[in-house]
């Protein structure tokens, strides 16, 4: 750890800065929500073996994932990830259609963080024992905190408010250490607390719907890694060297595999896969199985860090990701504007706000989250035509590449491989969902292509003087 | 036992606003004395204040006014937040065709002037690859070519974002700063180590613009001849 000084009011302070032995673990910090909650929809298609497949082969998928889209983001200066390789590489009806992925991954994740926050509250206040005047039990509705929550962090971004620093460190520390805290409580080492074996007794305990079910797993399987490779950034406006971009992606995930594994043992080992597959807060839950109240409290803090943490992150990210499409025409330019005074995206704010509150008000958590799922599933999709594109239209040596991802084109076939299958996985529970999903997608490109393509300045596209590709 | 969660819950909110009020307050402060140090810089400085707490420096160098701000932005995708440093000289030219360069265009540079022009013109030899250079017109290009030599000098310097020239006056953007990472991936925060910015900086920036400035001075009065 090193330091550095920052000057507070004439008085010079030291002040802790995280080196980069900590960034990974507060990268992971955004993207462990989905250790809280979603994850478990998963034991609900196939089983509690099912889920634990579907975690390690969806860590493969990411694999995939980041060695890709280190090569591609190493090379493409102006950054901005998918959305900014998709206009570079592929052209403008491919970047419109990224852009609407992250915009909606981001905004179902929002609406899903603030449903599971809602969802807990209900829940917790039914545990208090709340009375009204009339003596008879209060349960809170969850609807207004919900509500609350997405308008409470949209302010904190069109504001452009500056929280707490300690406040942020206390939020991934609390949601990293209860994990910790609980798997050390149900005593992993003895048959005390965890009764494997009597909960997966039998075929119904381990696979009860066969391979199938595996496959149909791998659905949820993505949850536990959904938005990993955003955590990864371009370092800085003056690039740095690009070997940290896979490396801090691959030991981001190296974490959330064990943290995964981690959480499905403690909740295999509590809970009946019938009741854990459909649970809004399974962490929570196995707290509350244990029976001790502190770690009944230090779950339901973390449970509502981890989302807050993770619905604000999705607040900004969308927006950004809304506010750079109106920049470049893709969309009404009134959403590029910033604010004047708080300098923040604040159209493209409180655009997407109605759209989190109705999903997360109307809308059943699994839903919500296999809209997030296949929206990331889709960017994904793109990842591996787009880095073929890539070697293709520019092989190596043409122009400078940062990180060169090995085994070309293995990792892209393998991903094309698994994407594919999570379609299946997806079409077997969610069918409709699916082609609603796609035909949005399609609606949308035909509007662009028909109708707001005259808008977009296709000079400007692209800002890379790379050599002209092969073939053109 | 209700009484006591209440209790717990009560003073777990107390002392996070209190910490965030301390945090902001500290922020607030450092970010007001990030001038402190430049502006000795120039004439006769005059500090002034944005809503977000970034100072605004006014003041005459060589006799020419000039305004320095700090503008931060949070508006990157997979990339830190930036702070910028973005100089002014104040100079009515009104003969000049506009024309300004950006370096890295991502497209989201809502402080940047190159958007604003609708010609798009060639880099000289030599320039960066990764730029965008537009002008008012076609006729910019001639103003371009002729400050080839001090434009490639300011771009040597990675750290510089943005420079225009127009017939209003001259700017410089420059990077002041990077956000830090781990606040950034935590809550998407742009929190900045910058203390404050360095005189030798801004005189730096300042020197360009004069260089600058009387290299078109040169150009006219070759004109005119």
């Amino acid at each position: 750890m090193t330091t550095a000084t920052e000057t507070t009011g004439g008085k010079i302070s030291l002040l802790r800065v995280l080196g980069p032995g900590h960034v990974w673990g507060l990268g992971v910090g955004i993207v462990l929500v989905g250790e809280y909650m979603g994850w478990n929809f998963s034991v609900g298609k196939g089983g509690m073996i099912a889920a634990l497949i579907a975690c390690w082969v969806a860590g493969l998928l990411y694999t995939c994932v980041a060695m890709i889209d280190s090569e591609v983001t190493s090379t493409v200066a102006a950054a901005g990830g998918q959305y900014a390789q998709a206009k570079h590489i592929v052209g403008p009806l491919m970047a419109f259609n990224v852009g609407l992925f992250l915009v909606f991954a981001y905004t179902m994740l929002e609406a899903a963080n603030a449903w599971t926050l809602g969802f807990l509250v209900q829940t917790v206040s039914g545990m208090m024992g709340v009375t009204g005047p009339d003596g008879a039990a209060v349960t809170l509705f969850d609807k207004p905190f919900i509500v609350l929550t997405i308008i409470f962090l949209a302010w904190l971004n069109y504001r452009g408010v500056h929280t707490s620093l300690t406040f942020n460190m206390v939020i991934t520390a609390i949601a990293f250490i209860a994990i910790i805290v609980l798997f050390l409580a149900v005593q992993p080492w003895s048959n005390d607390v965890l009764k494997h074996a009597e909960l997966m007794d039998g075929k119904d305990g381990l696979l009860p719907y066969g391979w199938l079910g595996v496959i149909a797993s791998l659905h949820f399987g993505l949850w536990y890694y959904l938005g990993i490779e955003g955590t990864t950034q371009a370092a800085e406006e003056v690039r740095s060297p690009a070997r940290s971009l896979p490396l801090g992606t691959m030991t981001g995930m190296i974490t959330l595999l064990l943290a995964a594994t981690m959480t499905w043992y403690i909740c295999a080992g509590l809970m009946p896969w019938e009741y854990l597959g459909t649970a809004a807060t399974p962490m929570f839950d196995a707290a509350r199985l244990t029976g001790s109240t502190p770690l009944m409290v230090l779950l339901f803090i973390g449970t509502v860090f981890a989302t807050l943490a993770s619905a604000n992150g999705c607040i900004n990210d969308a927006s950004r990701a809304w506010f750079s499409m109106g920049r470049d025409r893709y969309l009404p330019e009134w959403f590029g504007a910033v604010h004047p005074v708080y300098r923040t995206p604040y159209r493209a704010i409180v655009f997407l706000v109605p759209l989190a509150v109705i999903f997360a008000c109307y809308v059943p958590l699994d839903q919500i989250i296999t809209f997030s799922i296949l929206s990331g599933l889709l960017g994904y999709t793109f990842m591996a035509f787009n880095v073929i594109m890539f070697r293709n239209k520019w092989p190596l040596g043409s122009i400078s590449r940062g990180y060169v991802h090995p085994l070309h084109p293995l990792p892209a076939l393998v991903l094309l491989l698994l994407c594919a299958t999570t379609y299946f996985a997806v079409f077997l529970g969610y069918g409709a969902q699916l082609l609603a999903m796609m035909v949005f997608y399609i609606v949308a490109s035909l509007w662009f292509h028909f109708h707001r393509y005259k808008y977009v300045r296709r000079g400007d596209q692209f800002t890379m003087q790379w050599p002209r590709p092969l073939g053109h | 036992m209700n009484s006591t969660v209440y209790l717990v819950a009560a003073l777990g909110c107390a002392t996070l606003v209190w910490l965030t009020v301390r945090d902001g307050t500290r922020i607030r402060s450092s970010r007001r004395a990030l001038f402190n140090h430049a502006q000795g810089v120039v004439e006769n400085p005059a500090i002034s204040f944005g809503a977000d707490g970034f100072p605004r420096l006014r003041g005459l160098y060589k006799c020419h006014e000039v305004i320095a701000d700090l503008i931060p932005d949070t508006l990157t995708i997979r990339r830190l937040p930036q702070l910028w440093l973005s100089v002014t000289f104040l100079e009515r030219m009104p003969d000049l065709t506009a024309f300004a360069l950006l370096v890295r265009h991502t497209g989201t540079e809502f402080y940047a002037l190159t958007h604003t022009f609708e010609e798009r013109l060639e880099p000289p030899v030599g320039f960066p690859s990764e730029i965008v250079i537009r002008g008012a017109s076609q006729a910019a290009q001639t103003v371009l070519n002729a400050l080839e030599k001090p434009l490639l000098a300011i771009l040597a310097d990675p750290r510089v974002k943005e420079i225009a020239v127009t017939p209003k006056g001259l700017r410089i953007v420059r990077q002041a700063a990077e956000g830090r990472r781990g606040e950034h991936l935590l809550l998407r925060q742009a929190i900045f180590d910058a203390t404050s910015v360095p005189a030798a900086e801004l005189a730096s920036v300042l020197t360009h613009l004069a260089v600058i400035h009387s290299e078109i001075q040169k150009q006219k009065i070759a004109q005119a001849a």
